[in-house]
């Protein structure tokens, strides 16, 4: 017991401890952050952190409010002050907020701008661009010759291209590698290496990024770490306000990442890691290493204490979770794959838990195969109504792929079933995007009939359907609706001024004119701080505005001439890319599933959430690769032999650097890595899910083929139904 | 220390106290006396910190107290010296020209752009408006004042950051020493070239001999935020004139990084004088007064003893805080509040905040002044308009107006609405550098509307006739402002900022006749781009906060450099990093920037903490006690960019309010 609080016994001798490094293996659902809030009020209400704060290092912002509630309720619990005795942060906040303590020793102003990915995506295509004005023909040499002419293979490259770079620059920064001395060595490259233009327009792109005076995420963590690595007495100070460093998700964590918390918790200090090493499925488009967690806990000098056991899921949930383990661990068709899982069983709770595993009646997994994706997810649409219809009960259809998420969403929409999406521009960003970009790119071309109209259906769906104002659109100039030379009642014509929304719409004719003055006598930042009020948008909403405003600012500091013409389109891409803001504000409340809803995403967004019913979709080759000789969705074939340039790339990189030894490319390896990551995300699907799992997968007949988890995962199913049968 | 001033020690008095004690009033009646003591107000120098000093004792102490009294900043008496004594310097020319902080920001920024072409200063992080900032502004400015040698500002730099010198350093020192060598050739001076010939005149024997034969009193109001080079002037004259009299804020100093000595000013002085102590606090209240002391102790490390309930607003979004800072401002309004008493002090002024704190009052018929200089002129309609003029009066020039410019252009001109307007400005950014559009072959006529339509005509012709001849730029602007917009009848703010434009253009021009670097392209297009680029800022129109029937807007600098007092006052980003702020930048370090440290001594991080840790301290300390009635705090978890913010301030004012 903790305070009331009854703790299992794996929590239980977590909080317990008192110092050291200590890794915490979490299984899905084991209550870590129960655990870890546990901990840190023990610790501050038995005086053992003193004057300093317990420093929680978490990677979503989701999981910062969630720290800060749990711990704060123990507080009071305890009759201490809710906020005090610890800080939570994201690792990108908290490297932030190292650097603002001395940012000149690191040669940055005292408030560096922190670029969004779309401001800094923004700025790396503008480099391409500049680079491939400079190379012209260059980028088109990497295709296979016997593409080269198909206009949209070259498209599909040219769109390709900078994100690829991205991963390349990222990975510099992950290792600390400057961009200028690596530039000053591309002439040690082949002419037809990839790494060529990626390390051009990375010191193209570090130029750019110092000159706007700032920094991307990637620099965030690089200078922080350099500044704790220069400066011993400032780690000295940070280490006494930080005496116990704890850090969630330890499995996403990056070799930087990992250095710096270890640097700052010192090699006498206190750090506590918990994570799922089973559950690591950022590695192939980040740098996060999933090996670094793994590595932690065998080390010597790190006590372990793993949380086993978990109420999360069903026995027959759970037990596929674990026959999936073993199966990958023992049975994996390719041998190489199979540390993919770490040895590690999920137990359900004490019969006498408080919150017991679900024990639903009968055997509530299902897995079947279909003749094509449509037939798939018509099947899945089909059972919905019903699982919609249990009370209380939260529904989920996950997906390998944004995309087939959206084409299920447009199924749903169609059969009028409700759902959410969870992807990473959020509903709520997307609505913000288009309502705002229509509104202004009406605000600047004002004259524009066709601009009006979607203007206002964004403010008045029902307009668009309205046809006494479509007639109204049509015949009438928009400077005379909105600025009508001579004076008349109202603004609309007959017979619009009759019609059934006449009265929304004369009054939103009325503020478009009002918001035409504003937009031509503000400047862009301060037209839409105004348009947020006018607007009367939600708070989170209206925040993430407030920092789109921001960003226009700093533009307009670069741009002068930045005005309403080029307003529309960068304020739609910024709203829609605004990942940090938008994280920040929209994810900061936690994800709380609701019943009668369907929840459509992937299976990456799923991690950490879970609903009573979850469909895992798609279980086909394609995703879940076996082998490395099947087609992967990252392969890009028109590239020949070089069908994945960003590992190639990096092959490159560490010999150039003199770490490796070039010899034949071997791409294997990196698809074996690919293989273990799917397996994971696998394993990731299917502990979602509490009671009831659905697995589907297309035939071959099609095309496609089931992957051999899946195959594996059917025969599970089909046996733990027949032991169940049994049971009953 | 001399012995003539020892002497002299008796007829030298310092007053030394805090905040609100008292001491400008005790200064002005030190002048009263000597006044009544027969001694000509001409033969008296008063030193203030601001500029907005001047006309405060002006206004305090009346005709005909006040006339003929010389009452300047130290900046505006160096220059006044420079111009008076130029011969005597031996640098040719009748007189130098002074550039404005924004056209030698624009100079600097040039250069700055330039080196980063070459590849020069790949190390820094930073726009080339703040590195021109930092070195023409900053570096130039302190190095000129405290002394330093050129050779030894790398060093300096690099340790002044706690870093090895390097190229970086090196670069910067070479474009700063290049740009002053530029404009030294051409007798134009920026402050820091103005601070070093100032040092060479007050190294001049007979230039002490002339001050001592024209005054017989000196008295410095704030000495804690003197420069050196000031506090060498002062004290020469306390050596050679009959008295004088000081005064020395212990809570004060706030001025450093710019330069500012307080330490060396009491070094100086504190043996010179006979030292008078002021006490108590006529600006707050006892228990604010308390409070702010109660702060700076536990900044500074101490216990806290005695809680100081406070009105908190803590929010989790940064707008929703200063929502409920405007619901807080406006419930002060309804009780009886004049808007004038109430102040919001923030560590940054951001468009978010003064939006939305600006809008909130707006609704209740009230208004805000900024007192940050943030706001650009190329902002201001009328100035926007003025500059728009002067682009389509030249198209040779190749610089083409925006349909945004046009559209606000013949917005103010014809009074049109926006989409008129619109449809105009996009016809003229469209036929720009050709001959403006006529709007009845374009078929606008009936769409903008025959009467205006005939407006546009004359502005038309206006231009062509323009077109033709080739006016200076101030002299066109000027025009520009008589005949096409002064008819229009602009508000008083708008005709501040006409007459910005034409000065600024003035000036320019000025100092482009003799600037060999403006020589390569037309004067006019470059005071365009200038004015075009933001780098000119509009003026905040304020005279004295305390008249002023609007609530105050303010970063704490601001505040208590406008001697600003309120009967509440809101503290807002409480948690936010800046309210503990060092005073060492990437490239600058005032306490580095000195000869009295070593040269070769690296600044380390245990001296810039108790740095941060002082000035936030002696910060708050001096805004609270410049509070008569409350204050108010208010924070937020994240910042505007989603990052959560530190909260050191507010943890410390969460001990010290309980």
């Amino acid at each position: 017991m903790s305070g009331g609080w009854r703790l299992r016994s794996g929590q239980a001798a977590v909080v317990a401890y008192t110092g050291g490094y200590l890794a915490v293996p979490a299984v899905p659902g084991a209550g870590k952050t129960t655990a870890l809030a546990h901990l840190a009020a023990r610790l501050i209400a038995e005086g053992g952190v003193g004057k300093g704060r317990i420093l929680v290092v978490t990677y979503q912002n989701s999981g910062v409010s969630n720290f800060r509630e749990r711990i704060g309720t123990l507080l009071q619990e305890r009759g201490l002050p809710p906020a005090r005795g610890y800080e939570v942060r994201t690792i990108h906040s908290l490297a932030a907020q190292i650097l603002r303590r001395r940012p000149e020793r690191r040669l940055l102003p005292e408030r560096p701008l922190i670029l969004d990915e779309a401001s800094r995506d923004h700025i790396l295509r503008d480099e391409v661009r500049r680079w491939r004005r400079n190379h012209p023909d260059t980028l088109q040499n990497f295709l296979e010759p016997r593409v080269r002419q198909d206009l949209q293979v070259r498209a599909r490259w040219e769109e390709a291209f900078p994100g690829l770079v991205r991963q390349i620059v990222a990975h510099c920064k992950a290792h600390r590698l400057a961009a200028a001395p690596l530039a000053a060595q591309v002439g040690k490259l082949s002419a037809d290496s990839f790494l060529r233009p990626a390390l051009e327009v990375y010191a193209a792109y570090e130029a750019a990024l110092r000159r706007e005076g700032a920094l991307d995420f990637d620099d965030l963590l690089v200078h922080a770490y350099e500044l704790l690595r220069g400066e011993p007495e400032f780690l000295e100070r940070l280490r006494r306000r930080w005496p116990f460093v704890f850090e969630d998700e330890a499995q996403d964590s990056s070799p930087l990442q990992e250095e710096l918390l270890t640097l700052l918790a010192g090699p006498e200090g206190n750090l506590v890691r918990v994570g799922d090493a089973n559950q690591a499925i950022m590695s192939t488009f980040t740098n996060a290493d999933p090996d670094l967690f793994r590595r932690f806990c065998r080390r010597p000098e790190v006590l372990v204490r793993s949380l086993r056991e978990s109420g999360r899921s069903s026995r027959d949930i759970i037990d596929l979770a674990n026959h999936f383990m073993r199966w990958v661990r023992e049975e994996h068709p390719w041998a190489a794959c199979r540390d993919a899982l770490e040895e590690q069983t999920i137990q359900p709770v004490a019969p006498d838990d408080p919150h017991p595993n679900p024990n639903p009646p009968g055997y509530h997994i299902l897995t079947r195969r279909f003749a094509s994706q449509s037939e798939e997810m018509g099947h899945v649409v089909g059972r919905l109504p019903r699982a919609l219809a249990v009370p209380e009960h939260t529904v989920a259809v996950l997906f390998p792929t944004n995309r087939q998420a959206e084409d299920f969403a447009r199924l749903l929409e169609r059969r009028g079933i409700p759902y959410r999406t969870i992807t990473r521009t959020r509903p709520e960003q997307q609505r913000l995007a288009q309502g705002l970009g229509d509104l202004l790119d009406f605000l600047a071309a004002p004259h524009d009939r066709e601009a009006l109209g979607r203007a206002v259906a964004g403010l008045v769906p029902e307009a668009g359907a309205d046809a006494a104002w479509q007639a109204a659109l049509r015949a009438t100039a928009p400077e005379e609706l909105l600025f009508p030379l001579e004076e008349r009642a109202g603004r609309l014509p007959a017979p619009a001024a009759a019609g059934p929304l006449a009265a929304q719409l004369e009054g939103l004719v009325r503020r478009l004119g009002e918001w035409l003055e504003l937009a031509w006598s503000l400047p862009p930042d301060a037209l839409l701080l105004q348009l947020a009020e006018e607007l009367d948008l939600e708070e989170a909403d209206a925040a993430v505005l407030q920092a789109v405003a921001l960003e226009v600012r700093r533009r307009l500091a670069r741009e002068p001439q930045l005005d309403l013409v080029q307003l529309g389109p960068q304020v739609r891409e910024l709203v829609r890319q605004a990942g940090h803001v938008a994280a920040a504000v929209y994810d900061r409340q936690g994800f709380h599933a609701e019943a009668g809803v369907v929840y459509v995403t992937t299976f990456h967004k799923a991690k950490g959430l879970e609903w009573d019913t979850v469909y895992l979709m798609q279980l086909n080759e394609g995703d879940f690769p076996s082998t490395p000789t099947v087609h992967m969705r990252g392969d890009l074939d028109y590239l020949g032999e070089r069908f994945r340039p960003d590992r190639l790339a990096r092959r490159e990189l560490s010999h150039l650097l003199g770490e490796e030894v070039l010899g034949e490319e071997d791409l294997t390896a990196v698809k074996e890595e690919e293989i273990r990551e799917r397996l994971r995300l696998l394993y990731v699907g299917i502990t979602r899910a509490r009671e009831n799992l659905f697995l589907g997968a297309v035939d071959p007949s099609r095309g496609m083929a089931p992957s051999q988890a899946f195959r594996a995962l059917e025969e599970s199913v089909r046996r733990g139904g027949e032991v169940r049968r049994e049971r009953a | 220390m001399n012995d003539t001033v020892e002497r002299k020690a008796s007829s030298r008095r310092l007053a030394v106290g805090p905040t609100g004690s008292g001491r400008t009033t005790w200064l002005q009646e030190r002048y009263r006396e000597l006044l009544a003591d027969g001694v000509s107000s001409s033969t008296v120098l008063v030193l203030v910190a601001h500029a907005a000093r001047v006309g405060e004792w002006r206004d305090t102490l009346g005709e005909p107290a006040a006339a003929g009294l010389s009452i300047y900043t130290f900046n505006g008496w160096a220059q006044r010296e420079l111009r008076r004594h130029w011969p005597r310097l031996g640098r040719g020319g009748p007189e130098p020209h002074f550039l404005t902080a924004d056209v030698a920001q624009f100079l600097m920024e040039r250069r700055v752009r330039q080196a980063l072409e070459r590849g020069e200063l790949a190390e820094l992080t930073a726009t080339p408006q703040r590195t021109a900032l930092l070195l023409e502004g900053n570096l130039g400015v302190i190095a000129a004042a405290a002394g330093v040698p050129p050779e030894e500002l790398p060093a300096r730099m690099a340790g002044g950051v706690g870093a090895k010198e390097s190229s970086v350093f090196v670069q910067a020192a070479a474009l700063l020493e290049g740009y002053h060598a530029a404009l030294s050739q051409a007798q134009v001076l920026d402050y820091g070239l103005c601070l070093a010939l100032y040092r060479e005149l007050l190294r001049d024997p007979a230039y002490g001999e002339f001050l001592a034969g024209e005054l017989r009193y000196i008295l410095v109001d704030d000495l804690d935020e003197t420069l050196p080079l000031a506090q060498e002037l002062i004290e020469l004259l306390m050596g050679r004139l009959e008295g004088g009299f000081l005064t020395y804020n212990t809570d004060g100093g706030h001025t450093r990084f710019q330069g500012a000595d307080p330490e060396g000013a009491w070094r100086r002085f504190a043996p010179l004088c006979a030292q008078v102590p002021l006490e108590g606090c006529r600006t707050a209240t006892p228990q604010l007064a308390e409070f702010g002391q109660a702060l700076f102790r536990r900044l500074m490390g101490e216990e806290v003893t005695r809680l100081f309930p406070l009105e908190d607003i803590r929010t989790e979004f940064r707008g929703e805080m200063l929502r409920q800072v405007v619901e807080t401002l406006r419930r002060e309004l309804a009780a009886g509040a004049v808007p004038g008493e109430l102040a919001v002090v923030a560590p940054a002024v951001d468009p978010v905040l003064e939006h939305t704190i600006a809008g909130g009052l707006a609704r209740e018929g009230v208004g805000l002044i900024n007192l940050t200089r943030s706001r650009r002129l190329r902002d201001e309609p009328y100035a926007l308009a003025l500059v728009s003029l002067l682009l389509l009066a030249n198209p040779a020039w190749g610089l083409a107006p925006s349909v945004g410019e046009m559209t606000h252009t013949f917005r103010l001109l014809l009074d049109l609405d926006p989409v008129r307007g619109f449809l105009l400005g996009r016809a003229v950014a469209g036929s720009f550098p050709g001959a403006l559009p006529d709007l009845a072959e374009r078929g606008l006529l009936p769409r903008v509307g025959f009467a205006k339509g005939e407006a546009y005509r004359r502005v038309a012709e206006w231009l062509t006739a323009r077109r033709a001849e080739e006016l200076p730029v101030d002299v066109f602007c000027h025009r520009a402002f008589g005949e096409l917009l002064a008819p229009l009848e602009p508000a008083q703010d708008h005709l501040v900022y006409c007459r910005q434009v034409i000065q600024s253009a003035a000036r320019f021009r000025s100092v482009a006749q003799v600037l060999p670097e403006l020589g390569g392209a037309p004067v006019g297009r470059q005071f365009a781009e200038l004015v075009r680029g933001g780098t000119v800022a509009a003026e905040p129109l304020i005279a004295r906060p305390e008249d002023d029937r609007r609530v105050l807007l303010a970063t704490p600098y601001a505040y208590l450099a406008a001697g600003a007092v309120s009967r509440v006052q809101v503290w807002v980003d409480l948690d936010a990093a800046q309210w503990l702020r060092g005073d060492a930048k990437e490239l600058v370090n005032p306490r580095t920037c000195t000869p009295a440290h070593p040269a070769d001594l690296a600044w380390t991080d245990a001296e810039e903490e108790a740095v941060r840790l002082e000035n936030a301290a002696r910060t708050v300390r001096a805004l609270a006690r410049r509070c008569t009635d409350r204050l108010i705090v208010a924070g937020s978890l994240l910042d505007s960019r989603g990052f959560e913010q530190d909260g050191e301030l507010a943890e410390a004012l969460q001990e010290v309010a309980g």
